[in-house]
């Protein structure tokens, strides 16, 4: 399954607002997806998992995607992490 | 009868008049096993689907009134609520034998205490949003709504031991006059939206629910963080008449937002903002400061276990860079001492930590802190962005050669040609640094006057100690004279010299302080309106003569006696 390594480069990080926009982009696709941050794994779809991994602008993460629109996925959740907002 | 006063934590400032309403405890009783039947999750996803679609309804009416930044706030709780782990762990929990209000707690708990762990400040307060969600099911699960409800009437000032941002927005706004909490601190969201909101709030006011009732007469100040509860006889008088007048100044002040600050005779003094981190750029972008003047950093470290890496630093400074818009930033290094815990740092108790391990003579002693800082301010200013550096808690000139020798080497490691804009300053606090400004000025971008300590310094006075509270005085001829003669040593050398500490934000002090030669003042961003206002009564040739006949007395007194004349002669305009 495809995984690929991204530095938060999105607003301050995970923050409330950015990690909901997240959240949601996630949940427009069939496949399951998770993000890890120092050997914490937590699925995209989830907004209290993802605010319980404490990612910062900066912080590297991992992207795992699993599914049938997999691809598609994962170019759209990178492109969130990696772009910088406004 | 004695009056009534609980102090707590000046969250919004403002001042209001008004009958106590209280909202109830909103701990329940969570039953931690009941008769598992299949019933509990039935009643779980039925509490859950009324939570989420109470959201959902508030964020949609609130297009009325609610700032986008409002929506999106109810938004991320209702997807809270409706979030897939959550329900994945209530229902094991339920299927090995929990009550439904049982797994919703160690759930929610779960994930509110991973948060509360964080080192990032804001994530951590985002358990108390998880919490707030945690209730709401639990509320409803009992049978309650999910939201607490209050009979506010026009000017009524709530009172709970602690409040949700949720719990908040689903108040009717209009007839809120003033929050007061037993919880809570200045970066809480209640705090945020009152200061939004224009509400006076006071917070962690310990004793607060056994200090009042339903009904009872208080007065919030939200600017000092008191709440007067029955003031009577003169004490009702003094606090009735400020209310008034606070409501007439503010509006007074609101009208000067977008004007410049301009002498009567055309003089442009810079007004700057003091920032503790981040959060707080919003409030000094609203209240039309020129730039930053104090970026206080101590925030990266304080309470922390392990210091922050550079790229951490370099993504908080950019963040604030970004946020002024190209305006300039001041930052001070680390100013911290055995005052203040850091962990991180393993700082031994001293016996006078105000005159002891602090400032630049810990960047000093341990120089790869102090490097490592200024990467990542060069990093962050790679672009060209203006920044200025300044160090604080300067006493002899061999530390500002050895920071800025530091501030160079930092620079070459970063790559050639990095920061070569950011100007590199001192802070003026020590009487010493002051009487050598002459020397320092040569070798410097800037000067920055940090008038509190200053003023303890030269006047061998702690404010905080009661008994000798009263010689803490920033009009002091000796204080007056040092910064007379740190403006004089750096206009003489060509370079901007500014005042950063209270004394900056203190409308008593403008004309003084112009009178001086200081053209850039920074203060907090409430301040500024009220600063302005006074520089726009003034004119640079009358501040010139005050500050003169200020210089030749020789008691604070006289020089209080002399500013109130003088406010008294020009307090028509605007």
């Amino acid at each position: 399954m495809p995984q690929v390594k991204v530095t938060i480069q999105r607003g301050a990080g995970l923050h409330a607002r950015p990690a909901a926009e997240f959240v949601k982009l996630a949940n427009r696709f069939a496949a399951a997806s998770s993000v890890r941050l120092n050997g914490r794994q937590a699925n995209a779809k989830s907004i209290l998992g993802i605010l319980s991994l404490g990612a910062n602008r900066g912080s590297e993460v991992e992207l795992e995607v699993d599914g049938v629109d997999a691809e598609r996925a994962m170019t759209a959740l990178r492109d969130f992490l990696a772009t910088a907002s406004e | 009868m004695e009056d009534v006063v609980l102090r707590g934590i000046a969250a919004s400032p403002g001042l209001v008049i008004g009958r106590v309403v209280v909202i109830g405890s909103p701990f329940l009783q969570v039953p931690s096993r009941s008769d598992s039947d299949d019933s509990n999750i039935d009643r779980w996803l039925a509490a859950r689907k009324q939570v989420s679609e109470e959201l959902a309804r508030m964020a949609q009416d609130g297009g009325r009134d609610s700032s986008s930044q409002e929506t999106a706030l109810l938004e991320a709780h209702g997807m809270m609520v409706m979030d897939p782990g959550l329900e994945e762990s209530v229902r094991k929990m339920v299927a090995d034998g929990s009550s439904a209000e049982g797994a919703t707690h160690d759930a929610i708990e779960g994930y509110a205490v991973s948060m509360d762990g964080l080192e990032d400040e804001y994530l951590r307060q985002r358990s108390s949003d998880v919490r707030e969600m945690g209730t709401a099911l639990l509320r409803v699960l009992a049978g309650q709504t999910p939201f607490p409800m209050a009979n506010l009437v026009s000017g009524s000032v709530l009172c709970a031991a602690e409040l949700g941002a949720a719990s908040l927005l689903m108040l009717n706004r209009t007839a809120l006059g003033g929050i007061a909490l037993e919880t809570g601190g200045p970066t809480s969201h209640v705090a945020i939206l009152a200061r939004s909101w224009g509400i006076p709030a006071v917070l962690g006011l310990a004793g607060l629910l056994s200090a009042v009732s339903e009904g009872d007469l208080v007065a919030l100040d939200g600017g000092r963080g008191e709440l007067w509860v029955n003031p009577a006889g003169n004490e009702r008088k003094r606090l009735e008449s400020d209310a008034k007048s606070y409501a007439r100044e503010k509006r007074a002040l609101a009208a000067l937002r977008d004007r410049q600050a301009l002498t009567i005779d055309g003089l442009d003094i810079e007004l700057l903002a003091n920032i503790a981190g981040p959060q707080d750029l919003e409030p000094a972008v609203d209240a039309g400061a020129d730039g930053v003047g104090l970026f206080r950093t101590e925030f990266l470290v304080t309470g922390r276990r392990s210091l922050p890496s550079e790229q951490e630093q370099r993504d908080s400074y950019r963040q604030v860079l970004e946020g002024m818009k190209g305006r300039p930033v001041t930052v001070r290094t680390f100013d911290i001492g055995g005052d203040k815990p850091v962990p991180a740092l393993d700082l031994e108790p001293e016996a006078n930590p105000f005159l002891g391990y602090r400032g630049i003579r810990i960047g000093l002693d341990r120089p790869e802190i102090l490097a490592t800082q200024f990467r990542a301010l060069i990093a962050a200013a790679a672009d060209g962005l203006p920044l200025r550096i300044m160090v604080p808690m300067v006493s002899t000139m061999e530390e500002v050669r050895q920071a800025r020798e530091i501030l160079v080497q930092a620079r070459s490691t970063v790559g050639p040609g990095s920061g070569d804009r950011i100007s590199f300053g001192v802070m003026v606090e020590t009487p010493a640094a002051a009487l050598l400004a002459r020397h320092i000025a040569r070798e410097v971008d800037f000067f920055s006057i940090g008038t509190n300590d200053l003023v303890q310094y030269t006047m061998a006075a702690d404010r905080t100690n009661d008994r000798v509270a009263q010689l803490y005085q920033p009009f002091h001829p000796a204080v007056l004279q040092l910064i007379g003669s740190v403006s004089d040593a750096a206009t003489g050398a060509g370079i901007s010299c500014g005042i950063c500490g209270e004394m900056a934000g203190d409308p008593r002090a403008t004309a003084l302080l112009l009178g001086l030669g200081i053209r850039e003042l920074s203060m907090s961003p409430g301040s500024i309106p009220a600063v302005k206002r006074q520089i726009m009564r003034t004119s640079l040739a009358l501040a010139q003569q005050l500050a003169h006949q200020a210089l030749e007395k020789a008691t604070a007194s006289e020089v209080n006696g002399l500013v109130d004349r003088f406010l008294a002669r020009h307090s028509d305009r605007p």
